[in-house]
């Protein structure tokens, strides 16, 4: 039997987060570049939205590039840069047709301008769909996020908007770059690392985490079925007893 | 060869963080009531706590009871808080001999008096001890201690005693229960379910993590060693390349 076959269509995650992990080392051990692993990962990218549509994944978010990232070489750095500006360029029309809304997460000060004027552009032009949400981790780090949430918040107690026993986990929410994205249902991270890197810590409270081997450039519509379907046969207790949930 | 010989004394993890999951599925394997599952976790307690004290483990925290746990049976709850109020009167005198700290992590204002009343004597008995600081997360949940946070840093800002661009990542640290300790480096869960549940957030942004499926009334010294030698074996990279 084939493995989409096996998925239930009525418990998808609504929420789908990938740390793409590994496409440096899967370019080290072809005896290729770094940044070349980047490029085969991007097809990776492409190949994962288009199978999520089809499935019907509502929220999609994909670390991208980390604020750790920019301590690499400015080699690579620029390299990815490059990458995005293509991908955004190459991918818009694709976005427009499969009814994605496009939404970046993070730092944006930090891009460079010709990047960021790229993504606004791509942004403005999804604006209006209502498919999927594919939301892309840029510059991002979840401490940074969370800081800046807090800051963006007290301006507002400062300034006598919001007052502070008004202060609730729904008022942070709207605070994050994440804003009215529910909360992580599955994040999944590629490469074999078995850690959270500063993506989405608030969000991944009651997350199922998946974790595997595969490096990202490798990662096939059928490992995305497979941890699909380790989600669907977990049980979310969110602090009860499994006797409470049956 | 032992697996204490393979560990690397000189790479330990400065802060471990366990979720001690599975006391209750655990009894009902034995065909025993959840609650003695609890009772059999705290001798796994007591023994993770006195392998850490004998490593040289400088930071140890378990989360004890969630936010969330309030929604179980009251009879389950009650259990578990009497299991507390006793096994902090038992442990004492093993904290003094060990050199052990303990603190806690948590809303306890809304446990039960003769929880707080003990937790608050043996903290203040154990404040002076150096070796391993033990912490409990009681009636703790990450989402409430970053709120928490954040109103006290809003009033702070609103009291002008902090201006807004002093506003940093380490200040919102400063104002976590937490604030004390250093980041996590090994977080563990028991019990084969792999998630996070509300737990250190903020504090495990680049912490290891270890999954088992062993149940936390069976987790042994064996098993925490495993654990540290499998985070003695990777590669942190804190987003650099290797």
């Amino acid at each position: 039997m084939n493995l989409l076959d096996t998925i239930n269509k009525e418990n998808l995650p609504k929420h789908l987060a990938i740390i793409m992990d590994g496409n440096g080392r899967w370019a080290l051990n072809r005896g290729l570049i770094r940044v070349s692993g980047h490029e085969y990962g991007f097809k990776s990218v492409k190949a994962l939205v288009e199978t999520s549509v089809n499935l019907g994944i509502e929220n999609l978010t994909l670390y991208a590039f980390s604020t750790e990232n920019w301590n690499r070489s400015k080699y690579e750095v620029d390299a990815l840069m490059n990458l995005l500006t293509l991908a955004l360029k190459k991918e818009s029309n694709k976005l427009i047709n499969n009814n994605i809304k496009l939404k970046v997460i993070g730092n944006l000060e930090a891009l460079p301008k010709s990047v960021l004027k790229n993504i606004e552009n791509v942004i403005s032009k999804t604006n209006t769909n209502n498919g999927m949400n594919l939301t892309v981790a840029l510059s991002y780090g979840s401490r940074e996020e969370i800081s800046n949430a807090i800051k963006n918040i007290a301006k507002k107690v400062k300034n006598n908007i919001i007052s502070i026993d008004e202060i609730d986990e729904s008022i942070i929410n709207e605070h994050l770059y994440t804003q009215n994205l529910p909360n992580v249902d599955l994040l999944i991270r590629t490469s074999g690392e078995h850690r959270i890197s500063n993506f989405l810590l608030w969000q991944i409270a009651y997350a199922e985490l998946y974790f595997t081997d595969v490096m990202w450039p490798d990662f096939t519509e059928q490992d995305l079925y497979e941890a699909i379907i380790s989600y669907q046969k977990r049980e979310r207790r969110f602090g009860k007893t499994s006797e409470q949930i049956k | 060869m032992s697996l204490l010989e393979s560990i690397n004394i000189d790479n330990l993890p400065k802060h471990i963080a366990i979720i001690m999951d599975g006391n209750g599925r655990w009894a009902k394997k034995q065909g025993l009531i959840r609650t003695l599952g609890h009772e059999s976790g705290t001798k796994a307690v007591q023994s993770i706590v006195k392998t850490c004290t004998k490593l040289g483990i400088e930071n140890i925290t378990l989360y004890g009871f969630s936010t969330e746990n309030w929604n179980r049976p009251k009879i389950e709850i009650d259990i578990i808080m009497k299991i507390i109020v006793r096994s902090l009167k038992n442990e004492l005198e093993t904290f003094q001999k060990n050199n052990v700290k303990l603190s806690y992590i948590g809303n306890i204002e809304s446990l039960p008096k003769s929880v707080v009343k003990k937790l608050l004597e043996v903290v203040e008995l154990t404040k002076n001890n150096t070796i391993t600081n033990l912490t409990l997360a009681l009636n703790y949940g990450s989402k409430e201690e970053i709120l928490n946070a954040s109103k006290k840093i809003c009033c702070e800002v609103k009291n002008k005693s902090i201006d807004i661009e002093d506003l940093t990542e380490k200040l919102v640290s400063d104002y976590l229960f937490t604030k004390d300790l250093p980041d996590v480096d090994l977080l563990i869960r028991t019990s084969g379910e792999h998630r996070i549940s509300n737990f250190l957030l903020w504090q495990i942004a680049y912490a290891e993590l270890y999954f088992t499926d062993v149940l936390w009334p069976d987790f042994s010294e064996n098993d925490l060693l495993e654990a540290i030698i499998s985070y003695q074996k990777r590669e942190r990279r804190f987003g650099k390349t290797n």
